[in-house]
């Protein structure tokens, strides 16, 4: 017989680590999946991504199988549509248990370099985008008023207040505003 | 009625069109708003993505600031609606969770009361203004036109807390459009996501997606009707490069109902919009 892939050995699981996740507010029920892939059914990504099985996901979060599970761009690819979360029978809230993985993966120095850009970005500007001068010229030429200023230093310093700075590695200034 | 506009982080950028449009029909159907000072991102799907904590006191703070003023706070983007709504119904009914997140505030002298409601304007028009008095208002009523509606995901899930309509089977979006005298159509996958989310994760995946439901919609409509950023861009996006034959034009609901109710195509910025859609104009 071929060499198979898919033997799970009991060496490579780590059963302590679906309390990690199920302590995320959202993947509590993490252990109540039974494993019928109605998440899968509904995935638009799995549709798509051989690799992307909501279903096996779960599995592995159960049986703790955290080095692959974390490792790539796996659960990167979650759309965060909820169809899955909609339709589980089990209450299990795939997408939910998803995000938590994604903390975890966070914690674990893995986050996605496009997240961490983004967050940089909320970070300077208070928003996704810098607002200037010619988004606002833009803006009065269908008549609107400007984009109202974002209280950015406040939004810094809930920022440190959690430690986002050390948890993935951001500037978010000094503290004094 | 008045409210809060939180505007977010795409539409102030990029979409000025949806931003003027939705402003001009709340204002032509007596729906007053007034800018959130000082809002800014609403946390987005994506910092719940790297701390559920951080997120929430990020939703918990823009909160905060319309709570300040007593107004309920309107959101024009599926994005927003998710974070805010989920994040607003949350912490009204966890008291623990309340707590917590107040605790972060407090660095700011911020705190979460629970005093006020997160709406997405699709909401207010079936709610506040009500489908009745929009076909009342309605002075040009499209003849023919068939409008595929797409919701976006956010609008509608998770329907445990956002409660917005029937998850499966949802009838708000199209009844507004059939208020214009447009036909909403069904077609395959209608509720099904745009791929936005994944955009800077797997760009060539995630422009598939919409292209997908693009390609299906101009099979059974005439044009697609959206009311969130993400959604209108992905659309719009995908037909730009890449997309062969006839493109079909995307609207964002106040440009649709805009028309109906008599307000000119310039004034609902229907010119910006990337894919011209000027054939609508035939139907009214």
């Amino acid at each position: 017989m071929a060499e198979s892939v898919s033997v799970i050995r009991f060496e490579d699981v780590d059963p302590e680590f679906k309390r990690r996740v199920m302590a995320i507010p959202g993947a509590d029920k993490l252990t109540y999946c039974f494993q019928c892939g109605t998440c899968t059914a509904a995935c638009p990504i799995g549709r798509r991504v051989e690799e992307f099985r909501p279903r096996i996901i779960a599995r592995m979060a159960i049986l703790g199988l955290k080095k692959p599970l974390l490792a790539g761009e796996l659960l990167w690819l979650c759309a965060g549509c909820y169809a899955c979360q909609e339709r589980c029978p089990q209450q299990v809230k795939p997408t939910d248990v998803i995000a938590a993985l994604r903390n975890i993966a966070v914690q674990e120095g893995l986050i996605h370099p496009s997240l961490k850009m983004k967050t940089e970005l909320i970070a300077k500007h208070g928003r996704l985008y810098e607002i200037t001068e010619f988004e606002n010229m833009m803006r009065e030429e269908v008549n609107l008023p400007p984009v109202p200023e974002v209280k950015v230093d406040e939004l810094r310093s809930l920022m440190r207040r959690v430690g986002l700075d050390k948890l993935i590695g951001i500037e978010l200034g000094s503290g004094e505003g | 009625m008045k409210y809060a506009l939180f505007l977010g982080c795409t539409i102030p950028a990029r979409l000025n069109s949806y931003d003027a449009s939705s402003r001009r029909v709340l204002e032509a159907l007596g729906v007053e708003v007034v800018d959130l000072e000082g809002a800014g991102c609403c946390g987005t799907p994506d910092m719940e993505s790297i701390s559920h904590e951080m997120a929430l006191a990020i939703a918990a703070w823009n909160i905060s600031l319309a709570e300040e003023k007593g107004l309920d706070i309107m959101v024009l983007c599926n994005g927003c609606h998710e974070v805010l709504l989920k994040s607003n119904r949350m912490l009204k009914e966890d008291a623990k969770l309340r707590k917590k997140v107040n605790e972060i505030l407090s660095e700011v002298g911020r705190k979460f009361q629970g005093t006020i409601e997160v709406k997405h304007m699709v909401k207010v028009l079936y709610e506040d203004v009500g489908v009745e008095k929009i076909r009342e208002a309605v002075k040009k009523p499209f003849k023919g036109l068939r409008v595929a509606v797409h919701y976006g995901c956010h609008m509608l899930r998770p329907s445990e807390l956002l409660r917005f309509d029937d998850p499966e089977n949802p009838k708000i979006l199209d009844e507004l459009v059939n208020a214009t005298g447009a036909r909403s159509v069904e077609y395959p996958d209608k509720f099904e996501c745009c791929g936005a989310p994944i955009l800077a994760v797997n760009e060539e995946l995630s422009n598939s997606i919409a292209k997908y439901k693009a390609q299906i919609a101009r099979k059974y409509a005439d044009v697609m009707v959206t009311a969130c950023p993400f959604c209108f861009l992905q659309y719009e996006g995908c037909q730009v490069t890449g997309w062969e034959g006839e493109q079909i034009p995307v609207l964002h609901y106040p440009q649709l109902l805009g028309l109906a109710l008599g307000l000119e195509y310039d004034d609902l910025a229907i010119n910006e919009n990337r894919i011209d859609a000027s054939k609508v104009l035939e139907y009214l």
